[in-house]
């Protein structure tokens, strides 16, 4: 099924400023939207994709093209929320603080789908609560993907809950080996 | 001494090629470099990669991997290419690939695009651009400024190039699944065009064991049509003074040099020299034909001189706006 890619709408500007607030300060936030363009990819389903200011230009002077991808699928928007794609998480990684860090062993786990242990974690954000979503990434800061927490800091914390789920699994790089070839 | 066709014949069977194919190199490139091609053929081609540096620069890729047990050393025709020594685990399957800090890619591979000599902020197309190894290439020389439009006819391919574009962080891109022998007709003009053309893969014959078997005959005139055609498209898609790109990953003169030769009858063009070291000159003869002295500064790779795969590449500008 081809895509039909067009501008946001009012509803769509919302629901995407409300997932960049949960992501960004202020600062970064202002300026991720002044390098960024923005457009929806409706077919089947409805994608956000990012894209350069000259590629938004360019797809509007030259809408005969009907193009079959414009830049990085930034997420899906489903149910007046966006699910962060692969490309959105490493967008948004560089300069999101919402990050959780996690080991090298944790890390090729994590790329084999699975959810993460407690030890493994060697770097808890302030920003976040339980049940909120983060950016995962490796000891270097690469990102590898999107979690949700299970625990809190406090209880990552406590020894007792070392050999537990402390982020489940949303989405990781292992896809691209997995789908994306 | 053995005619040449019984040596063909001797040889042939010795390497285990198609006669055809056989008889075709000792006509275009004499007796001796085809035995020394044939020897070259033999070797496997080296595994190598280029950094894509919208993500890692090479020395930081060169360390992150040796972390992880890989031995790699600078390839010597380019320092954004590593020749990999040794593999402790698939390649494909490092952290830093899937976060698309590398491209798995011949050293040929690399040419037609660094003889596009990119510009950030200019508009380039690459006529057939799945799975996208050169069209990443182009974005990381572009720094995701500009504008990349990538076509591709196959449905299939289309799902690898949009997952290696968003694995190598390309944000300035369009693609579009088309025929781009079509692409003219939608008077869109670029600065410069990547044409990687269909072909019949003759320079092949290491990586791809099949092909030694086929005769290319019938493959040589239906992708020979499709090669003219393509390139009126792109030179009709082009800017004044804009600059095309065309490249085989074949030996054969009749996809190349004769291309070339009748796209300078047909067309206002200009060969431009090749910026690039160590590469052999066009074919300045094939049997009795004899080529434009332009045609000289066309640029080939032979295995038995570059340890790469046969390959053909050529630049172009074009001189007046085509209607």
């Amino acid at each position: 099924m081809s895509l039909v890619f067009r501008e946001l709408t009012n509803e769509e500007e919302t629901i995407l400023q409300t997932e960049l607030d949960y992501w960004l300060e202020e600062k970064e936030l202002l300026s991720f939207k002044k390098e960024n363009s923005f457009l929806i990819a409706e077919g089947k389903w409805c994608e956000l994709v990012i894209t350069t200011k000259k590629v938004g230009r360019f797809f509007k002077e030259n809408a005969q093209i009907s193009p079959y991808s414009i830049g990085i699928t930034f997420g899906e928007i489903k149910n007046r929320k966006i699910l962060l794609s692969l490309g959105g998480a490493e967008e948004l990684c560089t300069i999101s603080r919402k990050k959780l860090r996690i080991n090298e062993t944790a890390e090729q786990l994590f790329l084999y789908q699975r959810d993460i242990l407690s030890k493994s974690i060697i770097g808890y954000p302030t920003h976040v609560n339980k049940g909120q979503k983060i950016l995962v990434t490796n000891p270097q800061g690469d990102c590898l993907g999107v979690g949700q927490l299970l625990l809190s800091r406090e209880e990552v914390a406590r020894v007792e809950n070392a050999e537990k789920i402390a982020v489940k699994n949303l989405k990781d790089l292992g896809w691209y080996l997995r789908k994306g070839k | 001494m053995m005619k040449n066709d019984n040596i063909a014949t001797v040889l042939a069977r010795e390497y285990g090629y198609h006669i055809g194919i056989i008889e075709r190199f000792i006509s275009y490139f004499g007796l001796e470099t085809t035995k020394k091609m044939l020897e070259a053929y033999n070797v496997p081609l080296k595994k190598t990669i280029r950094c894509n540096t919208l993500k890692y620069s090479p020395q930081e890729l060169l360390e992150r991997l040796e972390r992880k047990g890989f031995q790699l050393e600078k390839s010597p025709y380019y320092d954004l290419g590593f020749v990999i020594l040794a593999e402790p685990f698939p390649l494909g399957a490092t952290t830093e690939y899937l976060l698309g800090g590398y491209f798995i890619q011949s050293q040929a591979s690399w040419l037609p695009v660094l003889a596009l000599e990119v510009q950030p902020g200019e508009f380039i197309i690459d006529f057939a651009a799945a799975p996208g190894g050169k069209a990443t290439h182009i974005a990381q020389l572009m720094e995701n400024q500009g504008v990349l439009l990538c076509l591709e006819i196959s449905r299939e391919r289309m799902k690898a190039l949009r997952s290696n574009l968003t694995r190598c962080g390309v944000k300035n891109v369009i693609t579009k699944r088309m025929d781009s022998t079509s692409f003219w007709e939608l008077n869109i003009k670029a600065d410069k065009i990547l044409l990687d053309a269909p072909c019949t893969g003759e320079g092949l014959m290491a990586v791809d064991l099949d092909r030694r078997k086929k005769s290319v005959k019938s493959d040589m005139e239906r992708l020979n049509e499709i090669q003219k055609e393509l390139f009126a498209s792109a030179l009709h898609s082009l800017k004044k003074g804009g600059v095309l790109v065309y490249s085989t990953c074949s030996t054969a003169p009749e996809e190349n040099e004769k291309v070339i030769e009748w796209a300078l009858e047909e067309f206002p063009i200009e060969i431009l020299e090749l910026q690039i070291s160590n590469i052999a000159p066009g074919l300045q003869k094939v049997v009795k034909e004899e080529f434009q002295p332009a045609i000289r500064k066309t640029g080939r790779l032979f295995p038995h001189l570059h340890g790469t795969e046969g390959f053909f590449v050529c630049k172009i500008q074009l001189e007046e706006e085509i209607d």
